[in-house]
């Protein structure tokens, strides 16, 4: 009798537990969210923020790739939507935004967070506080400064991938300029030096047969902060040469004039290794920047034959010139006219100075112009891609020496 | 003899790695590094040295008074009143600390994982679950142990998968600012390595007890190894930002990508800490349990599991308000607790005991 009651507790207290357990009495299924892939900050009257999210259309994702995209009367799918709304703080703005989007914000896909130029200048600290405070946003969000406003750059539909976000995100994984994330924004504005570089947006100019907003965001050169205001902007060219001091060259490419000769040389990829080499002499600090880098050849427009080797090293020469002169740029922008230390110089000289660190930590924004900055180049040229010998210069014209 | 019991010297070993690292993996890089900057990876090495006192220290005990728990042994070596009250220091302690792991259990789920769920039930549910393992008795801990330490081990590997993402200078300059620093921040670290004196609640019950310094010095070792690599993960991966993040591996799981498919592995965390907590809130409630039943001599512990195990959440709710006021105590406060609980009174003990044995044995020859 008794183990009888005791079977029937048991089960009358297990059969709910069943469910519950399924979790399915508060789940959120993918039709209660808004799935956002950007988030964009702008700045307004009375120090306002205003908030602007892209959010994914569900219905269109579908084969919105291929035949979807004639489908809706000629012009890109429509796969995002955006709204915005202003607030005191971005937290204020976002909650106000959750009143006119009927879904849940989701945060967990949200890859693309962008600064317009003057919320950059009146500092991001408090928004990057959120963003990393927050604990649905991802650590590896790439962050960007827009030229303009930066809503304008959600509000593009482009034309091959789902999203403008999407084609920012996919445009930085290429490498080809500089590429920061959240989790580096934060190190950069929290180590030794206080600074930081962000990739600049800009919005490409629309070719004439695609339809209104059917055109991408892009990336053209970098914004410098100090502290956590934006301070200047540097050109595409600069923003090359501060790759190289950084050690973030992948797969670059490189144009040159070799020493006599009429025409370029191209190399692709180019690798590079950077080492940056601290030393305190009495009161002068210098900076040796040692470089190892190796390209391929893929372009060779002068009639010499890079199967030589005396050649090759003149060839070389060239190489190792050109890539002195885009760090040289690169130092002569950011050093002497930013004075802003992007390159975290600051960080190896505490790494291996900590005590003269110590003292010069307040003084370092005008002791950082005054480093003195040497560079050791060891360029190498490795294959000549498919051909060996220049392509349509008959044999006679081939410069051998 | 209350615990009937049996389980291996090795079963023991493998109890106390979770019952130090659950909680302490998770918060302690932090800790250590809010003090000792990037220096916490040191921290280990004094920590260690204490573990090694604690384990000497409780099997030494255990082997002057073998079958027999720190709550028992005290009343013989202090006396009976003194003995009482250092039993009831232990049972305090030991339910605070219950109460107080399983709220940081639950501060960390909900914070991150679960919003909305109240802390009532993400506490119940954890106590519930590990009270009915001490119910089961000293094997089914064991047992459980066995079984979920590997899910408990494994995902700490996959941190590895940050390789390219660390940078591994962050660790310069070492000793930047001397060795004061390094051991401010190895005192909550000792603390959560003196945990280990909870193998006196075990000893009793192991059947090859000569092997149980061995083994509890392999689990101290262990758990220093992998305090010290998941603390330098976290250096290498926050650098300088280190100290002000709460949850450092948590940070260091969510930035695990491979090939942009193998991502947000915070879920592997949290399922491992689930395990892991339950496994240590588990050794702490039956420590509770057991130091209560032996101080007051009662024939069974099983019927005050659950009302003990109500009491620890009741202390885990009460005792702290609010995030902030908790990661004081854990900074400040928690690790002397620890210290003069579970290293302290013991080394008393010890010494205590072996001038009665002198004494005697000077009296007999």
């Amino acid at each position: 009798m008794k183990t009888w009651i005791r079977t029937w507790i048991k089960t009358a207290v297990f059969i709910p537990l069943l469910l519950v357990l399924g979790g399915c009495w508060d789940r959120t299924e993918l039709n209660d969210l808004a799935l956002i892939t950007a988030l964009a900050f702008d700045k307004v009257e009375n120090n306002q923020v205003r908030a602007t999210v892209q959010f994914v259309l569900p219905q269109n994702q579908s084969g919105g790739g291929t035949t979807g995209g004639g489908a809706m009367g000629g012009g890109a799918a429509r796969r995002t939507s955006v709204r915005s709304e202003t607030g005191f703080d971005i937290t204020d703005a976002l909650s106000k935004l959750q009143r006119v989007i009927p879904r849940e914000m989701f945060w967990g896909q949200c890859r693309i967070y962008i600064f317009s130029e003057s919320v950059a200048r009146t500092g991001i600290r408090e928004h990057l506080d959120f963003l990393i405070r927050f604990p649905e946003t991802r650590e590896r969000a790439y962050m960007f400064v827009s030229k303009g406003e930066a809503a304008s750059a959600l509000e593009l539909f482009p034309p091959i991938e789902n999203s403008s976000a999407e084609v920012l995100r996919k445009l930085s994984d290429l490498r080809i300029g500089i590429r920061v994330t959240m989790h580096q924004l934060s190190l950069m504005l929290s180590g030794d030096s206080r600074t930081a570089i962000l990739p600049m947006i800009y919005i490409l100019p629309k070719t004439e047969s695609a339809g209104p907003f059917q055109t991408i965001p892009y990336l053209l050169g970098s914004a410098v902060f100090k502290n956590d205001k934006m301070v200047g902007q540097i050109s595409e060219r600069v923003t090359k040469g501060v790759l190289w001091l950084r050690n973030e060259v992948k797969g670059y490419t490189v144009v040159f004039k070799p020493e006599g000769s009429e025409g370029l040389m191209s190399l692709k990829p180019v690798k590079a290794n950077v080492k940056l080499i601290p030393k305190i002499e009495g009161e002068t600090w210098k900076m040796t920047v040692r470089v190892r880098t190796e390209g391929d050849i893929i372009q060779n427009g002068t009639i010499m034959d890079p199967m030589n080797p005396q050649l090759l090293a003149v060839i070389s020469k060239g190489f190792k010139d050109d890539v002195r002169k885009r760090i040289e740029s690169a130092l002569y922008e950011v050093q002497r006219r930013h004075k802003t230390d992007v390159f975290n110089f600051a960080q190896t000289f505490q790494r291996k100075y900590p005590k003269q660190w110590e003292k010069m930590k307040d003084r370092w924004d005008e002791q950082f112009s005054k480093v003195e900055v040497n560079t050791e180049i060891e360029a190498k040229i490795l294959r000549p891609g498919l051909i060996s010998s220049p392509e349509g210069v008959p044999k006679e014209e081939v410069k051998k020496k | 003899m209350l615990e009937k019991g049996k389980i291996s010297a090795f079963q023991m070993g493998l109890m106390m790695y979770p019952t130090v690292l659950a909680s302490g993996f998770l918060v302690l890089p932090t800790i250590t590094a809010q003090f000792a900057q990037n220096d916490l990876w040191l921290t280990g090495i004094l920590a260690a040295l204490t573990g090694l006192v604690t384990v000497y220290t409780v099997t030494r005990l255990h082997e002057l008074y073998p079958g027999q728990t720190v709550v028992q042994y005290s009343e013989q070596i202090l006396g009976k009143i003194p003995g009482k009250v250092i039993g009831l220091a232990y049972i305090t302690y030991n339910l605070h600390a219950t109460g107080g792991v399983t709220r940081q259990y639950a501060e960390f789920v909900t914070g991150n994982f679960l919003y909305k769920t109240p802390l009532l039930i993400i506490m119940g549910s954890l106590i519930l679950l590990s009270a009915i393992a001490v119910r089961g008795g000293v094997e089914t801990l064991a047992r459980s142990t066995v079984i979920f330490l590997p899910a408990f081990i494994f995902p700490v590997f996959f941190l590895l998968l940050l390789l390219p993402d660390l940078d591994v200078k962050a660790i310069f300059p070492v000793l930047n600012h001397g060795v004061t620093p390094v051991i401010k921040g190895s005192f909550s670290m000792m603390g959560w390595m003196n945990e280990l004196f909870l193998m006196t609640f075990l000893l009793p019950s192991v059947t090859d007890p000569e092997k149980g310094r061995k083994w509890g010095y392999i689990s101290m070792i262990t758990i220093t190894l992998f305090l010290t690599y998941s603390s330098l993960i976290a250096l290498f991966l926050l650098g300088p930002n280190l100290g002000s993040r709460v949850y450092p591996i948590l940070i260091a799981f969510r930035y695990v990508s491979v090939g942009s498919f193998l991502e947000n592995l915070e879920s592997l965390l949290l399922a491992m800490w689930v395990i892991g907590n339950f496994l240590q809130v588990g050794i702490f409630l039956y420590a509770a349990t057991l130091s209560f039943a032996q101080c007051f001599q009662l024939a069974d512990y099983r019927p005050i599991v659950f009302p003990l195990a109500l009491l620890s959440l009741i202390i885990g709710i009460w005792d702290v308000p609010n995030f902030p006021v908790f990661g004081l105590l854990v900074r400040s406060a928690v690790p002397f607790h620890i210290l003069s609980t579970y290293l302290l009174i013991p080394l008393l003990l010890l010494a205590v005991a072996s001038l009665r044995k002198r004494k005697t044995s000077r009296k007999e020859g």
